[in-house]
């Protein structure tokens, strides 16, 4: 892929594949999520979400599974808000590309 | 590296942060080995690449999020790392301005390619300029370091020397009071038996003393101090003369 993915554009990938499940999801499953998407590495997302966190789009909340804690993560008002700003640019965006190619 | 020294190493290498913000990124990535279960294990550590570099995304994250890095298809990319990449990458073509400079060098006795030997002698002295600044720079704390050596060697010199001046001291007090011990001894033992076999018992035993500590008195003047001595000087002229070869060879 020649295409660079921005800072903006991973952060709607990653609140996309958040919000997927209505409970959260959790730091592996965000980034096996994300990965089927883009072509990131393993360790790129935990800055995503800290950053998100900090935000506020994102909250986290644990819950036992398998005799251990695990970590949620889910997507507050603020980060569905910011979710659907980013869809809403994205489909204007990909369409104005696509028309471009259209002809192609 | 297996997952616990991986995170061991991790932890070790965000020594420094908030001890919260640390807490989270190693349960982070604790929590990470986890899910992804043994059989990933070694696939997770190569993906996730050293733990110096996912110590280093974690610490930008704790900074402002300045716009250092990019996302792309191949991962996450750093402008730094890659200025990093692009210094190191400057750094051979310096090696190969000086291979081209040598080569040139030797090319010039015949009187050919002067003007590019020119050019790479003044990235050269460049160079050595460079080299100079950075010796006076860090002088504080090569300086400091040298000063260091230097006490530690005259210590053991002044140590060395005390031993051997003690050593004699002792040596002639046990000499000299073991022969007036032996003296007063003999004289006494006609007036008490006992008390003066005694006397005499004693100033022998002192004067054995005394033998020994001739014997080691000729050890630490005989060779321990000459060998400290040229020891110290072997490493001053090491010293010198690799500088002088190093001068040479600039």
């Amino acid at each position: 892929m020649v295409f660079h993915t921005g800072t903006a554009l991973l952060d709607a990938v990653v609140l996309a594949a958040v919000s997927r499940a209505a409970d959260g999801s959790y730091g592996y499953k965000i980034t096996q999520d994300v990965r089927r998407a883009l072509e990131v590495s393993e360790s790129t997302l935990y800055p995503v979400l800290r950053r998100l966190l900090s935000e506020g789009c994102l909250e986290t909340y644990d819950q036992e599974y398998n005799g251990r804690n695990r970590r949620y993560y889910r997507v507050t008002p603020r980060g569905d808000a910011q979710l659907h700003l980013y869809a809403s640019e994205w489909r204007q965006y990909s369409e104005k590309i696509s028309s471009m190619f259209a002809e192609v | 590296m297996d997952r616990m020294s991986y995170m061991e190493r991790l932890a070790w290498l965000l020594g420094d942060l908030p001890e919260e913000e640390r807490n989270e990124a190693l349960r982070y990535y604790e929590d990470y080995f986890e899910e992804a279960g043994p059989e990933r294990e070694e696939e997770v550590i190569s993906e996730l690449g050293s733990p110096e570099q996912v110590a280093c995304v974690i610490r930008m994250n704790q900074k402002e999020p300045g716009d250092f890095g990019e996302y792309t298809e191949q991962g996450y990319r750093d402008a730094r790392f890659e200025e990093r990449r692009n210094q190191v990458g400057h750094y051979t073509e310096m090696e190969k301005a000086d291979k081209i400079y040598q080569e040139n060098a030797s090319r010039a006795d015949s009187g050919e390619g002067g003007r590019t030997e020119e050019s790479a002698g003044g990235r050269s002295t460049g160079m050595t300029a460079l080299l100079i600044i950075l010796a006076v720079f860090s002088f504080p704390v090569w300086g400091g370091l040298l000063i260091g050596v230097i006490g530690v060697l005259i210590g053991l010199v002044c140590c060395i020397l005390a031993l051997g001046i003690g050593l004699v001291a002792g040596t002639f007090g046990c000499l000299a009071g073991g022969i007036a011990a032996l003296a007063v001894g003999a004289v006494r033992t006609f007036m008490a038996p006992g008390a003066g076999l005694l006397l005499v018992g004693s100033g022998f035993l002192a004067m054995a003393f005394g033998l020994g500590g001739i014997l080691l008195c000729r050890l630490v003047f005989g060779s321990l101090l000459p060998l400290c001595f040229q020891g110290i000087g072997n490493l001053f002229r090491f010293i010198f003369r690799r500088n002088r070869r190093r001068g040479a060879g600039v």
